[in-house]
């Protein structure tokens, strides 16, 4: 699972959820790929991409301070910026561990790298 | 005396006049008047009096004659126009006060008429439909061929044990019985079958390209005599219903099931009547009992058609397989099979014939799924780099590969399935299609092809469509396929079909639920079903089991749920959803598809 995977992810679909975002990470197993930079779409990506999310899921996987707390201005034209999205969003993939709800506690399991976001019949 | 009497009537009909006038419903009648028109007002003998147009019409036919006569609902008069105002006033002198209408003490009134609403005259009568698939050959048969079948029937009806006098005609069956009281067939055969002497006016049939029928019902009605609207039950007989009138004609009447919609149409001796599709299947057939019919002759206008006797030959073919059509809230073969299931049953059935299947397939399902269809993809290369592409219902991932500069995101139920994506580096998520774990407003591009028509009720069908139009952005578009129930298009039949003859059999999928296995390669018979799946074990380990026989013949089988959608369907699913428009929609290879577009 790939932080901009992560990104897009909720627990709304748990009955009495009614945000369910961000999901918080406890990572077991982290993997790094490299994927080819192509500055054009992670800078079409970013729009999409709540920042302050992705911030969090980078501290829960213990890069504190790495990311620019805020998208920068001009970011389409700043290759250092557009890298570093690039390595977050893209490269680092959760392949082990745990999403939890913000909201309820309830964990979803991430097993090689596939998120288990599944409700059982009582939770929708 | 006579002025006395004269006097009297007047004052009846000033305040009667006065006493319509009062009510506000009634604006289309123009004025009364007391000299003389074409347009007589009956006081005295409307619907509210318990008359019927033909009684009231009985009055005035044989002496004069009669362009229209309107009735209206709940109202204790009525209006006749007829065809010269000297008709009117010759009525009007001899009945005026004088008569009284059958069982009625109250006499009859009538009022001349001035500035009636044309509305009124056109309103009721322009209504008229003929039944779509109904079929009238008049003069099918010769008079003497007419005569023969009368007699060959009549000799028959006083030989027969199995006559039956029912209340209003008497009944004979041929080949299988009609059962009158369900209007359903006793498919077990009767020893007599349909007379040899039959034999030419059933090859006519054929000429006419109508099939054979096996089954015939021969009613002998005497003036007076009817039988009550019916449809033939869909799951007895096959489409074509074939009518033939001997002795007389008669008018029948035909009412749509839906709209409630009326018709009568005349019935010529003679003639052949062939009730088809919708005629056959949505519309009710019956002959009122009465003396006379009153019929709108051509040139002629209404007149009044005494009953003689009549025989009517019906033919049917019985059915053998269920019946098919599109009219399913009438049809006993589907309606059984109308698909309501509980919560619980829907989760157990898309459980055990979904997702466990799929995970039981999945490596050869993955095999045999590998090229991605044209549509989809040419769909999917239509967006912008950098867009993001979620596929509801992925399976193998073949659509997550298909443009490497989208972003794109699978999500499907089966664990294994998801396993195979891992492996060719997609992105997935496991997770329920109704309810997606994603972000509102998220994605440009929305793929579910193939997956909705897994899901047992219209309901959850319905959800998934609306989860998908929540993701959208504005302005987003999604493509949904969902298979066919329709696997012939024109005389283009879809690479999945191959004609077979083929039986039903059902498997019980649920404690309440029993479903039709589908036979593969064939068309379709029901709209919800288990389709199996072939898998056989010995390519799945590469050894071929010990004692066992040719593996060809023992593979594993796994059924599937399927809901095939009818055409229409998935449009009108779509409708339901707000904040989305078609696009476009279109049949791809037996499937139904449509494009939607995020307003």
């Amino acid at each position: 699972m790939k932080l901009l995977t992560h990104n897009l992810l909720t627990s709304k679909c748990l009955k009495g959820v009614t945000v369910g975002y961000p999901l918080a990470i406890v990572a077991k197993e982290v993997k790094v790929n490299e994927i080819d930079f192509n500055p054009e779409f992670i800078s079409r990506m970013i729009q999409k991409v709540d920042w302050a999310a992705l911030c969090k899921a980078a501290e829960n996987l213990g890069h504190s301070d790495e990311l620019p707390p805020n998208v920068v201005d001009d970011y389409e034209n700043n290759e250092e910026f557009l890298k570093k999205a690039h390595h977050f969003l893209m490269e680092i993939e959760v392949m082990n561990g745990d999403l939890i709800c913000p909201e309820t506690g309830r964990k979803f399991p991430v097993t090689d790298g596939i998120p288990n976001m599944l409700a059982n019949e009582d939770e929708v | 005396m006579k002025k006395v009497a004269e006097k009297k009537i007047a004052r009846k009909i000033t305040k009667f006049c006065a006493n319509i006038l009062k009510d506000p419903s009634v604006n289309l009648l123009g004025t009364f008047s007391s000299s003389p028109s074409k347009d007589l007002c009956l006081i005295n003998a409307g619907f509210l009096n318990g008359f019927t147009r033909e009684e009231i019409l009985a009055i005035f036919v044989p002496f004069w004659k009669i362009n229209n006569l309107i009735m209206l609902e709940g109202k204790s008069y009525c209006v006749v126009r007829f065809q010269k105002e000297k008709f009117a006033i010759e009525s009007y002198n001899k009945l005026n006060g004088s008569f009284c209408l059958k069982d009625e003490t109250k006499p009859l009134y009538l009022c001349y008429l001035e500035f009636i609403d044309e509305k009124l005259f056109s309103s009721k009568e322009t209504s008229d439909v003929w039944p779509n698939g109904l079929k009238l050959e008049n003069n099918f048969i010769s008079v003497e061929e007419e005569e023969k079948l009368l007699l060959l029937t009549h000799n028959q009806q006083l030989e027969e044990s199995q006559t039956s006098h029912l209340k209003y005609r008497t009944v004979q069956h041929y080949g299988f019985e009609f059962q009158y009281g369900c209007n359903k067939v006793d498919k077990k055969p009767l020893a007599s079958e349909i007379p040899v002497e039959m034999e030419t006016l059933i090859n006519k049939f054929l000429e006419f390209g109508l099939a054979r029928p096996n089954q015939l019902t021969v009613n002998h009605y005497i003036p007076g005599q009817g039988i009550p609207l019916h449809t033939d039950t869909h799951s007895s007989f096959e489409d074509e219903i074939i009518s033939v009138s001997l002795g007389s004609d008669i008018v029948m009447d035909f009412k749509n099931n839906d709209t409630g919609k009326h018709v009568s149409i005349t019935l010529p001796r003679r003639s052949c009547l062939i009730m088809t599709k919708e005629s056959r299947y949505l519309w009710s057939h019956g002959i009122t009992p009465r003396k006379y019919d009153v019929i709108d002759a051509p040139f002629v206008g209404l007149t009044i058609l005494r009953r003689e006797k009549r025989t009517s030959l019906t033919f049917r073919k019985v059915r053998t397989s269920e019946c098919d059509c599109t009219f399913t809230r009438w049809c006993d073969s589907q309606s059984a099979k109308v698909i309501n299931f509980s919560e619980e049953t829907a989760n157990q059935i898309e459980r055990n014939y979904v997702f466990h299947v799929y995970d039981k397939i999945a490596s050869h399902f993955s095999q045999t799924r590998h090229s991605p269809w044209p549509n989809v993809q040419s769909f999917i290369l239509s967006f912008p780099v950098g867009s993001l592409l979620v596929d509801i219902g992925c399976g193998n991932g073949k659509y997550l590969n298909c443009s490497s500069s989208l972003f794109s995101i699978g999500t499907d139920r089966s664990n294994k399935l998801l396993e195979v994506c891992r492996n060719r580096e997609h992105q997935v998520v496991n997770a329920d299609c109704r309810f997606s774990p994603f972000r509102d407003s998220i994605a440009d591009a929305i793929i579910c092809i193939a997956v909705i028509h897994h899901l047992t009720t219209e309901n959850r069908r319905l959800q998934t469509l609306i989860d998908i139009s929540r993701m959208l952005v504005k302005g987003g578009r999604a493509l949904i396929y969902v298979w066919a129930k329709e696997q012939q298009m024109g005389t283009k039949k879809s690479a999945y079909l191959l004609q077979k003859k083929s039986e039903v059999s059902r498997i019980q999928a649920y404690p309440t639920a029993v479903l039709p296995v589908h036979e593969n390669r064939t068309n379709f018979k029901h709209a919800d079903i288990l389709v199996p799946w072939k898998l056989y074990e010995s390519s799945s380990n590469g050894k071929i089991p010990e004692n066992s026989f040719d593996p060809e013949t023992h593979p594993s089988t796994y059924f599937r749920f399927y809901h095939v959608f009818k055409e229409g369907e998935l449009e009108y699913l779509c409708s339901k959803v707000s904040n989305i428009s078609i696009y476009r929609s279109f049949y791809d290879q037996g499937n139904w598809c449509v494009e939607l577009k995020k307003e």
